[in-house]
C-alpha cells in the first residue's frame, strides 16, 4: 500500500488540524440542535401523555429538548475550556487516502442497488474486484481472489449453510448450482 | 421512495426465468424453482411451517424446487409487500398469517400499499385457536368468573397482550364489546414474557393462543379460561370454549398461504390440492401437532371466505381502537 | 442435593458417550461458525440445523442445539478482535479495545483471554443450574415491570462511566442514540414515529446494520488514511497473554461472571446488555480508566465473560419455569416441545434421563469449546498475515453480507452505509459511540417497561417504588450515575470527566 502516511511533524499544521477539529465539533453539535428542534417539532404532532402514562410523544419531546441543551453545552464549553484539545489523525486525509476512502464508500453503495436485480454471486464480484485493483493488487490476484470471496461466500451460506442468497438473473449461475 | 423501495424489494423475488410461464397449461411446469415469501426470520413459528410445506410440496412436484425466503420486518409488512409486488407467474407465493395481515393494511397511519385484492387465497394449513389465561391461584375459574370481575371493577383487570392493535389486543376488545366490561391491556412484546408477567402475579390474564399456553398449563402454573373456537382443543379438552360460557367470539392465528393478484388461477388451485393431500397426511398432522398448532385445512374457496369474514369482524373492532 | 448430584454425575455419563460427545462437537463446531460470521447469530445457526434434529433422539438434538447456542459466544470474539466486525450483536463493546489489541499485535491475547473468561462464566452458570437452580425458581418472576425498569435504569446509568474525555459530548451521543431507539412503532398506541415514510423503519430500526456501520465499515474507511499497525507480528510469545495479562483479566472474569449470571436470570435482558454493563462496570472500577479504549486488556476480558455467562443463565429460567428470556431460547424452548418434552420444574422430575445428560453436556461443551479455541489461536492470528489491501475488501464483503442477511433486504445496507459514514465523523472527531450503542439497546426497553408498568398502575408513577428491589436498584443507578461526581479522587475526576470540566 502506498498510502501510508505519518502525522506531519510540522507543529503549525498540527495546530491548525486542532483548531480545523475544534470547529467541525462545534459544527457537527450545532447540526445536533438541528435534529433536537426537528425533533420536538416532529413530537408535537403526537401525542404526549394518556390516561395510563407517557404517550408516543413524550419521549421524543423532552429527548429532543435534552439533545438541544447538551448540544448547546458542549459548543459554550468549547470556547470556555482552556483545556488543550488534541486530534490523532489529520482530520481531512491526504488526496489519495480521501479518494480511497470515497471508493470503498460507493461500493459499499453499489452492493446495495445491485444485490438483489444481479445476485450476490456477481454484484459482490464486482465490488470485490473494483475494491481490489483500487488497492493496487495484481490482476489476476485480484480476479482470484474476487471469485473466490464471492462464490465461495455463496456457497458456504446457499449449499451449506441453507441461507437465502439472491441468485443470478435468469438462472445464469444455476448451472454450478447457485 | 416508499414506492421505489417496493419496485426493489419486488426484485427479491425474482427467482423464476421464464417469461412465458403465465400462460403455461400445466401447474407447475417440470423441474421449476418457485420461491416462498415468508415474513418472519429464520426458526420463527411461521418459517417452521413454511419450511414443513415447502418440504411436503417437494415430494408432491418431483422435481420441482422450494426456496423460502425470510423477509422479515416491521410486523408482516414488508414481506406482504413483497408479495403484493411479486413477479405473478405463479411460481412466488407466500405464507400469510391471518389476521394480521389484514390488520396492518387496515391501520391508514401504517400506509401499506397492499389490501385483500393483492392477494389470491390459496389454502390454510395451521391453526391456533386465541385462548386467556390467568394464574392457577387466581380466583377466577371460568371466562364468566372473569367477565363478572370486571363489570365489578372497570378497567383494573390488566390482561397482557402482544402489541397494541394486534389480534390479541382486538380480542380483548372483542370480548369488552360481547360482555360490556372494560380492561386495562398491557403490552408486550412476545408472550413468553406476557407469561412472565402473569406468573410473578403483576398482570391479571394475558390473551394469547392455545400454543403460547400448553407449556405452563402443563407445569400447573396457569389456568386456561376459555379457547375462542368452535370446538375445544385437542390440547386442552377440559378447557370450555368462548361459546360455551355464552360468547360467541371465534378468534386466532391461522397460517396459510397466497399467491399475489394475477397470478394464474391454475396456480392457486394446484397448490391448493397439493396442500389438502398433505394435510391428509398423518405424518404431517403430527408434525404440526408437534408444534403446537392444530392442522386446518381450508381449499382455495373456503380460505378466501374465510379471509373477506375475518375482515368483516375486525373492522368492527380496530374502529373502537383508542385514537 | 445429593440426589441431583447423582442425578448430575449419571448424566455425565451419559454426555460423555461418543454419540453424545459427537452431537456436542458438532454443535460447538457450528456455534464457532456461525458466531465468526457475522450477521447469523446464535437463533440463526440453531435454525440451520433445527431440520437435522427431526428424528433424532431428542436428548442429542437438543444437546446439539445448545451447544450451537453458547458457542456461537465464543465465535463472535474471534471476528470482533481480528478484523474489526461485530461477529454477534454481544461482541461490539468488545471491539473498543480488541481491536486495538490487535492493532499492537496482542490480538491472541485477547483471543485466549476471551476463550478463558467465556470458559469461567459459562461454566460457572451451569454449575448453579446444577446445585441451586431451586432457589433461583423465582428469580424471574420477581422481576415484573417495575423491576425491568428500575434494573434497566441500572444500565442506562452507567453511561456516566463509558464517557471519554468529554462528558457532554458522551452524554449527547447518549441522548442520539435513545432517539433512535425511539424510531418505529411506539409501544404504548402502535403509531409510527419518525420512520419517513419507510415501511423496514415501522418495526424500529435493527441493531446490526447500526452497529457494523458505527463500528465496522468505519474502521475499514480510516483504515484507507491510517493502513499501519494491523498487521500483526505473529510469535508465539505475543499468541498468548503475559502474566501481566493475566492477573489483569482475574477480577474482570470473575465479576463477569457473576453480572452476566444475573443478568441472565431476568427474561427480556439481551447478552450485548450484559456485556455493556460489565465493560462499564471495568472501566468504573479501574484505576486507570485512560486506558480503556485504547487496547486494555480488561475491556476484552470482561464483556466476554459477561455475554457467555448470561448465555448459559438464561437457560435456568427456561429449566425451572420454562420461560424463554431471548428469542435464541424462544428456539431452543420449540425444540424440547417438539419432542415432547416440557421444560418446567416437572421436567426433572419426568425426564431426567433426558435433562440430566443435557445440563451435564453444557460443561462437556463449554470444555471443547475451551480447548477448541486456545490452542486454535495461533490459526485464527494468521488472519491479519493477509495483506491489508487484500483484508479490507474481504473485510467489507462481510460487513455487507452479515448487514443483508440480518432481514434479506438490502435497505440495512444502506443503513449500514449511513451509519458507516457516521462513524469516521464521529470517531475523527472524538465523539464517543459507545454510549449510543448503549442507550439503543436500553431505550426501547426502558419505554415499554414504563409504558407496561404505568398500565398496571393505571398511570400512577408510585409503582415504580413499589418493592425493596425496585427501590435499591434505582438507588444503585443513582449512586453509578453521579459517580464522577463524587469519587474523590482529583485525578480520577479529570480522566472522567476530561475536557469540559478543568478550566
Amino acid at each position: 500500500m502506498t498510502l501510508e502516511q505519518e502525522l506531519p511533524p510540522d507543529p503549525a499544521a498540527v495546530a491548525a488540524n486542532n483548531r480545523l477539529g475544534v470547529t467541525l465539533q462545534r459544527g457537527v453539535s450545532i447540526v445536533l440542535i438541528a435534529l433536537g428542534l426537528y425533533v420536538v417539532v416532529q413530537s408535537l404532532a403526537l401525542s404526549y401523555y394518556t390516561p395510563v402514562g407517557p404517550g408516543p410523544g413524550f419521549f421524543p419531546f423532552w429527548l429532543g429538548l435534552l439533545l438541544i441543551a447538551l448540544s448547546a453545552a458542549s459548543v459554550i464549553a468549547s470556547f470556555v475550556s482552556k483545556m488543550p484539545v488534541v486530534f490523532e489523525d489529520m482530520i481531512i486525509p491526504e488526496p489519495a487516502a480521501s479518494a480511497q476512502m470515497a471508493i470503498n464508500f460507493v461500493m459499499v453503495g453499489f452492493f446495495a442497488l445491485t444485490v438483489v436485480p444481479l445476485g450476490f454471486v456477481l454484484s459482490m464480484f464486482v465490488v470485490l474486484l473494483v475494491l481490489l485493483l483500487v488497492n493496487r493488487v495484481h490482476v489476476l490476484m485480484a480476479l482470484a481472489v474476487a471469485l473466490g470471496g464471492g462464490l465461495g461466500a455463496s456457497y458456504a451460506f446457499s449449499n451449506w449453510l441453507h441461507v437465502y442468497l439472491p441468485p443470478a438473473p435468469y438462472g445464469a449461475l444455476s448451472a454450478i448450482g447457485l | 421512495m416508499t414506492k421505489r423501495f417496493a419496485a426493489v424489494l419486488a426484485g427479491a423475488c425474482l427467482i423464476v426465468a421464464g417469461v412465458t410461464a403465465a400462460q403455461a397449461q400445466t401447474y407447475p411446469e417440470a423441474n421449476k424453482r418457485s420461491s416462498v415469501i415468508v415474513a418472519a426470520t429464520a426458526g420463527s413459528g411461521a418459517d417452521i411451517t413454511g419450511r414443513l410445506v415447502t418440504s411436503g410440496l417437494e415430494a408432491a412436484f418431483p422435481g420441482n424446487s422450494y426456496q423460502v425466503v425470510n423477509l422479515p420486518g416491521a410486523g408482516l409488512q414488508v414481506g406482504m409487500q413483497a408479495l403484493a409486488d411479486a413477479p405473478k407467474d405463479g411460481y412466488t407465493f407466500g405464507l400469510t398469517s391471518l389476521p394480521t395481515v389484514i390488520t396492518l393494511s387496515m391501520d391508514a397511519a401504517r400506509g401499506a400499499q397492499f389490501n385483500r385484492d393483492s392477494f389470491i387465497p390459496v389454502a390454510n394449513f395451521a391453526y391456533d385457536p386465541g385462548a386467556i389465561a390467568v394464574q392457577v391461584d387466581s380466583p377466577y375459574q371460568t371466562l364468566a368468573d372473569f367477565i363478572a370481575a370486571a363489570k365489578e371493577k372497570p378497567e383494573e383487570l390488566t390482561v397482557g397482550v402482544t402489541g397494541p392493535g394486534g389480534r390479541e389486543h382486538l380480542d380483548v376488545i372483542g370480548i369488552e364489546q360481547a360482555a360490556g366490561v372494560k380492561f386495562t391491556p398491557v403490552f408486550h412484546n412476545d408472550s413468553g414474557l406476557a407469561l412472565n408477567d402473569l406468573m410473578g402475579g403483576n398482570i391479571t390474564a394475558v390473551q394469547g393462543s392455545v400454543g403460547d399456553f400448553t407449556a405452563q398449563v402443563a407445569n400447573g402454573r396457569i389456568r386456561v379460561l376459555a379457547v375462542f373456537n368452535d370446538k375445544r382443543s385437542t390440547f386442552m379438552p377440559d378447557v370450555a370454549t368462548a361459546e360455551e360460557s355464552g360468547f360467541k367470539i371465534y378468534s386466532g392465528t391461522s397460517r396459510g398461504f397466497a399467491l399475489p393478484a394475477g397470478a394464474p388461477e391454475a396456480a392457486a388451485t394446484a397448490l391448493s390440492d397439493a396442500i389438502g393431500k398433505m394435510a391428509a397426511d398423518p405424518e404431517m398432522i403430527k408434525r404440526v401437532q408437534d408444534q403446537g398448532l392444530e392442522l386446518k385445512y381450508m381449499d382455495h374457496t373456503q380460505y378466501g371466505a374465510y379471509w373477506d369474514s375475518e375482515i368483516v369482524r375486525l373492522t368492527a373492532l380496530t374502529a373502537a381502537l383508542p385514537k | 442435593m445429593l440426589d441431583t448430584l447423582s442425578y448430575f454425575v449419571a448424566g455425565l455419563g451419559t454426555a460423555l458417550t461418543p454419540e453424545y460427545l459427537m452431537y456436542a462437537l458438532i454443535g460447538c463446531l457450528v456455534g464457532t461458525l456461525v458466531g465468526v460470521l457475522p450477521g447469523i447469530g446464535s437463533a440463526g445457526g440453531m435454525v440451520i440445523l433445527l431440520p437435522i434434529t427431526y428424528g433424532m433422539d431428542p436428548t442429542g438434538a437438543i444437546i446439539m442445539l445448545s451447544a450451537i447456542f453458547y458457542g456461537s459466544y465464543y465465535g463472535g470474539t474471534i471476528s470482533t478482535v481480528l478484523l474489526s466486525v461485530p461477529g454477534e450483536v454481544a461482541s461490539v463493546v468488545t471491539m473498543l479495545d480488541g481491536t486495538a489489541m490487535a492493532k499492537q499485535g496482542r490480538a491472541g491475547a485477547a483471543l485466549s483471554i476471551a476463550a478463558i473468561g467465556s470458559f469461567v462464566g459459562g461454566t460457572c452458570a451451569v454449575l448453579a443450574l446444577v446445585l441451586i437452580a431451586p432457589l433461583l425458581t423465582d428469580v424471574a418472576l420477581r422481576f415484573g415491570p417495575p423491576e425491568f425498569f428500575a434494573l434497566l435504569a441500572v444500565g442506562l446509568a452507567t453511561l456516566s462511566l463509558l464517557a471519554g474525555e468529554s462528558m457532554l459530548r458522551a452524554l449527547a451521543m447518549a441522548v442520539f442514540g435513545l432517539m433512535l431507539g425511539v424510531i418505529g412503532s411506539d409501544p404504548t398506541m402502535g403509531m409510527p414515529r419518525f420512520t419517513f415514510g419507510l415501511t423496514p423503519l415501522l418495526g424500529g430500526l435493527d441493531f446490526v446494520p447500526v452497529v457494523m456501520g458505527l463500528f465496522g465499515l468505519s474502521e475499514v474507511l480510516l483504515a484507507s488514511q491510517n493502513p499501519v499497525g494491523k498487521v500483526a507480528n505473529v510469535s508465539m510469545k505475543a499468541l498468548y497473554p503475559s502474566k501481566q495479562e493475566f492477573k489483569d483479566s482475574g477480577m474482570p472474569i470473575a465479576r463477569g461472571t457473576v453480572l452476566g449470571f444475573f443478568l441472565g436470570l431476568v427474561p427480556g435482558t439481551t447478552q450485548a446488555l450484559a456485556s455493556f454493563l460489565s465493560y462499564a462496570v471495568e472501566k468504573g472500577v479501574s484505576r486507570h480508566p485512560e486506558r480503556f479504549g485504547k487496547g486494555a486488556i480488561e475491556g476484552v476480558a470482561g464483556p466476554e465473560t459477561a455475554n457467555n455467562s448470561h448465555a448459559n443463565a438464561a437457560l435456568i429460567p427456561l429449566f425451572t419455569l420454562g420461560i424463554p428470556g431471548s428469542p435464541s431460547v424462544a428456539i431452543l424452548l420449540g425444540a424440547f416441545i417438539m419432542n415432547g418434552l416440557t421444560p418446567g420444574p416437572l421436567l426433572f422430575s419426568q425426564h431426567p434421563q433426558v435433562v440430566w445428560p443435557i445440563i451435564a453436556s453444557m460443561i462437556v461443551g463449554n470444555f471443547m469449546l475451551l480447548l477448541l479455541n486456545v490452542p486454535l489461536v495461533g490459526m485464527w492470528v494468521k488472519v491479519l498475515q493477509i495483506p491489508l489491501k487484500i483484508l479490507n475488501p474481504l473485510i467489507i464483503m462481510f460487513i455487507c453480507l452479515g448487514t443483508f442477511l440480518v432481514n434479506n433486504n438490502p435497505f440495512d445496507v444502506w443503513v449500514m452505509l449511513l451509519f458507516g459514514l457516521l462513524g469516521v465523523i464521529l470517531r475523527k472527531l472524538n465523539f464517543p459511540m459507545a454510549p449510543l450503542a448503549l442507550t439503543m439497546i436500553v431505550g426501547p426497553l426502558m419505554e415499554g417497561a414504563l409504558r407496561q408498568a404505568l398500565s398496571i398502575s393505571r398511570g400512577g408513577l408510585e409503582i415504580l417504588v413499589r418493592g425493596p428491589l425496585s427501590i435499591s436498584l434505582l438507588v444503585i443507578a443513582i449512586i453509578i450515575l453521579t459517580m464522577p461526581l463524587w469519587s474523590g479522587k482529583v485525578r480520577r475526576r479529570s480522566a472522567v470527566l476530561g475536557a469540559d470540566a478543568v478550566d
